[in-house]
């Protein structure tokens, strides 16, 4: 599930940094890909910590106790725990690093492949999935990539290592999160923001190991009908997606439009609001303001 | 405008290392031309971004903000518009313009949070790459400008490896350019490497077709704003040959460097840089002066040209220049800077400042003429008899004298303290009485003709020992002690 941002008000973020909160809310972490640093804060007590790493952090995230910074232009994946940091090299221009359970995924944009590591930062496997996506979300069964230019979302099985899915969906989808994680009831589902269309898409995810989609979504994309594949409209084109416990959120690049996205309905909650400024914390979202982090849903 | 050379036209004008000021007029004019005939607002917003770079090359950075601004304002407004109509390709394209525009005003956060976001819609188009490369080097952020390009390399490789056309092969040796621009302040050695290849390449009979094109159109120009294959063979030509030869001078390579240089003239041989280097590289004086009177014709005002002419001039000392040209104005004021003429340098800057009111350049030249001069170091001489004070020195002193409130009461006194010998050369006597002469260049008088014992009338040049008791226009006006044969 995509975590995302600031919790903390005992810094100030730097014009331009984004945040990573663990998942336990206790640390939090401020990246600045331009300065090359990464502001690590224990939000229990206070205490910060600074750290230098390679050039370009673009994405990190918290597991096993350690925060692990993927820097594309150094091509390097480095983990930062307590006063220990290793770095290891990887694919060109790899852009996205997710964690789940005691594994790390890594994807390379210009390569094409996605790859595995150990929390030590052992490489454990590689797979060709495509190059050019631009999200990776990861549950406990499936990775997914988005692929803007196809507008397409391709399913890697965690257990295979191989693509075993792939799924059409929207005119120009570019972000994607995971909703309602698999439960006994229902297998979850992967909400993807089509600025294009002006929709976000839901597709069911599958509990079936022959695919990563609900086979009910095929045929509704046909038009045949189903309860596997729906969208919501939104006013204008949400290119972003966060999801903050059990709430998703939609957001609009250039008209600076914050939404909430339910289930059927798309309300707006901010405007003239930059996304580097949202938090989003356990119970919803917040904006910070003059070092201040103000309830916004 | 084929855009595929808009971004090629961006890259290799951020890089722009001086070319004449006929061909920056001309530019100029048929780049405004452009953006008032030209509807597509990516070329539009290009070429205002090109005309801020020809007055970022002129030391006009009023004019060139104001450019880079309606250049940021122009693809804001594309950015949007092609975002409400879900032309996606457009709107990442318009981003990374406007992420450019926002590098060259130096706002460092938009311009990389626009970086991104253009290629998370475009990650796979060399040219966004290669426009996030020419932001991130324009910001000084070299390593990420290296990546960017490599990312840009890697995409048009590709094409080229499927389509070997000599635009395909022309964008690839474009992003290798950007590369070793890149590169140039991380790895010198990458950077020699990949320029080389660039040249070598460009010599390689995939080319042949654009280079018969340019001999047949007689285009040697190399504009900042490239329309055209050939255009954009020529500029990259020269920038590539001009960074090689830089590169290999500063590692002491003098005879590769000549190479380059040499290969830059092959096809363009009015380039000033390359004139000024091989102007450097000249053993011989007059071989200089040569080159260097080239170098200035091509393009009066590059201050790193002016910088190395004023070492060259300090040390070869002066020759006559003419007035006829800008470039041999421009010399001569410099000259007149470097050997401490300063009133005669103000009023020479003065008029190119006339003729050339908006350039920056000449203003700070001006400043720095109509600054009060340095306290002659032969006031501070330990000795005050009998100092051997070289025309350099006399220069100093003229200088002094001649602003006032420089001379300070306590200097006057050291002064008239001192006594100085020269080797003059004196004007004819008149009933053995001599008024002047000179020393050196420097000349001087007398307050009255003055006989000396001895018989001193068949001979000009004589050892003067004598006191200085101030200016009589440019020449110093001496109080003898004595003469003596040399």
């Amino acid at each position: 599930m995509k975590r995302i941002l600031l919790i903390a008000t005992f810094f100030a973020l730097p014009l331009g940094a984004d945040v990573v909160v663990s998942a336990d809310g206790q640390k939090a972490a401020v990246i600045d890909a331009l300065a090359d640093s990464v502001v690590l804060t224990d939000l229990v007590s206070g205490q910060t910590r600074r750290y230098e790493v390679p050039e370009t952090p673009i994405s990190a995230t918290f597991a096993e106790g350690a925060l692990y910074v993927l820097s594309r232009d150094a091509r390097k994946l480095t983990r930062i725990r307590h006063d220990e940091t290793i770095s290891v090299d990887v694919g060109s221009d790899s852009t996205f690093v997710r964690a789940i359970g005691n594994r790390l995924y890594v994807y390379s944009r210009m390569d094409g492949t996605l790859t595995e590591y150990s929390p030590d930062l052992r490489l454990q496997r590689t797979t060709v999935v495509g190059r050019f996506a631009s999200d990776l979300e990861v549950d406990d069964r499936h990775a997914y990539l988005l692929f803007p230019r196809a507008s397409e979302i391709v399913a890697i099985s965690l257990d295979t290592f191989a693509v075993i899915d792939r799924a059409a969906v929207g005119a120009t989808s570019v972000d994607l999160i995971l909703e309602r994680e698999p439960n006994a009831l229902s297998a979850g589902t992967v909400a993807v923001a089509d600025p294009s269309s002006k929709r976000v898409w839901r597709i069911a995810r599958s509990d079936s190991t022959a695919g990563a989609f609900g086979r009910a979504f095929l045929r509704g994309f046909l038009g045949l009908g189903s309860s596997a594949v729906s969208s919501v409209i939104t006013p204008t084109g949400v290119d972003r997606l966060w999801r903050a416990g059990a709430k998703s959120f939609g957001y609009d690049s250039t008209t600076h439009t914050l939404y909430r996205i339910e289930r059927k309905n798309v309300r707006q909650i901010a405007e003239d609001i930059d996304a580097r400024d949202i938090a989003v914390t356990p119970d919803g979202l917040a904006v910070w303001r003059d070092d201040r982090l103000v309830d916004l849903d | 405008m084929k855009s595929r050379f808009v971004p090629a036209i961006l890259f290799l004008a951020t890089t722009a290392l001086g070319q004449t000021r006929l061909a920056d007029d001309f530019e100029r004019a048929a780049l405004e031309k452009q953006i008032a005939r030209e509807r597509d607002p990516i070329a539009r917003a290009a070429a205002h971004i090109n005309l801020g770079d020809l007055d970022a090359n002129r030391a006009e950075m009023t004019s060139a903000r104001r450019e880079f601004r309606k250049a940021l304002e122009i693809a804001s407004r594309h950015r949007r518009s092609a975002r409400s109509s879900s032309h996606f390709t457009d709107y990442a394209t318009a981003t990374a313009y406007a992420a450019l525009a926002h590098a060259k005003l130096g706002e460092r956060v938009e311009a990389f949070a626009l970086c991104e976001e253009a290629v998370r819609y475009l990650s796979d188009s060399a040219k966004t790459w290669n426009l996030y490369s020419s932001a991130m080097l324009v910001l000084g952020e070299h390593a990420k400008a290296a990546s960017a390009a490599r990312n840009a390399i890697a995409i048009a490789s590709r094409e080229a490896a499927e389509s070997p056309t000599a635009g395909h092969l022309l964008d690839v040796n474009i992003y290798q350019y950007a590369l070793a621009s890149a590169l140039m302040k991380l790895d010198g050695d990458e950077a020699v490497a990949v320029l080389a290849r660039i040249v070598d390449s460009l010599a390689t009979d995939p080319f042949d077709p654009i280079r018969r094109e340019i001999a047949r159109r007689e285009a040697f120009e190399v504009f900042t704003s490239t329309r055209n294959d050939a255009d954009a063979f020529l500029a990259l030509h020269n920038r590539a040959g001009l960074r090689l030869g830089k590169l290999y001078e500063e590692r002491g390579d003098f005879g590769r460097a000549r190479a380059a240089y040499d290969r830059v003239l092959a096809l363009r041989s009015d380039d000033p840089s390359a004139l000024a280097a091989l102007a450097r590289l000249s053993a011989n004086v007059e071989e200089k002066r040569r080159h260097y009177a080239d170098a200035f014709e091509a393009n009066p005002f590059s201050m790193d040209l002016i910088r190395e002419y004023r070492r060259f001039a300090g040390d070869a000392g002066d020759a006559d220049t003419g007035t006829a040209t800008v470039g041999a104005r421009m010399r001569r004021a410099l000259q007149l800077l470097e050997s401490n003429r300063r009133n005669e340098a103000r009023q020479a800057l003065v008029d190119l400042a006339r003729d050339f009111p908006r350039n920056a350049t000449i203003a700070a030249l001006v400043r720095e003429a109509e600054r009060a001069p340095a306290r002659p170091a032969i006031l501070a001489s330990v000795n005050r008899q009998g100092i051997e004070a070289s025309e350099s020195d006399l220069r100093a002193v003229i200088e002094f004298l001649s602003d006032e409130g420089a001379l300070s009461a306590a200097d006057r006194l050291t002064l008239d303290a001192m006594t100085f010998s020269s080797i003059a050369e004196f004007a004819p006597p008149q009933d053995n009485a001599f008024a002047g002469g000179s020393i050196g260049n420097i000349r001087f008088r007398f307050q009255q003709p003055t006989k000396f014992r001895g018989d001193f009338a068949s001979s000009s040049n004589l050892r003067l020992d004598y006191r200085i008791l101030g200016v009589a226009g440019d020449a110093l006006l001496l109080d003898p002690i004595r003469v003596a044969r040399p």
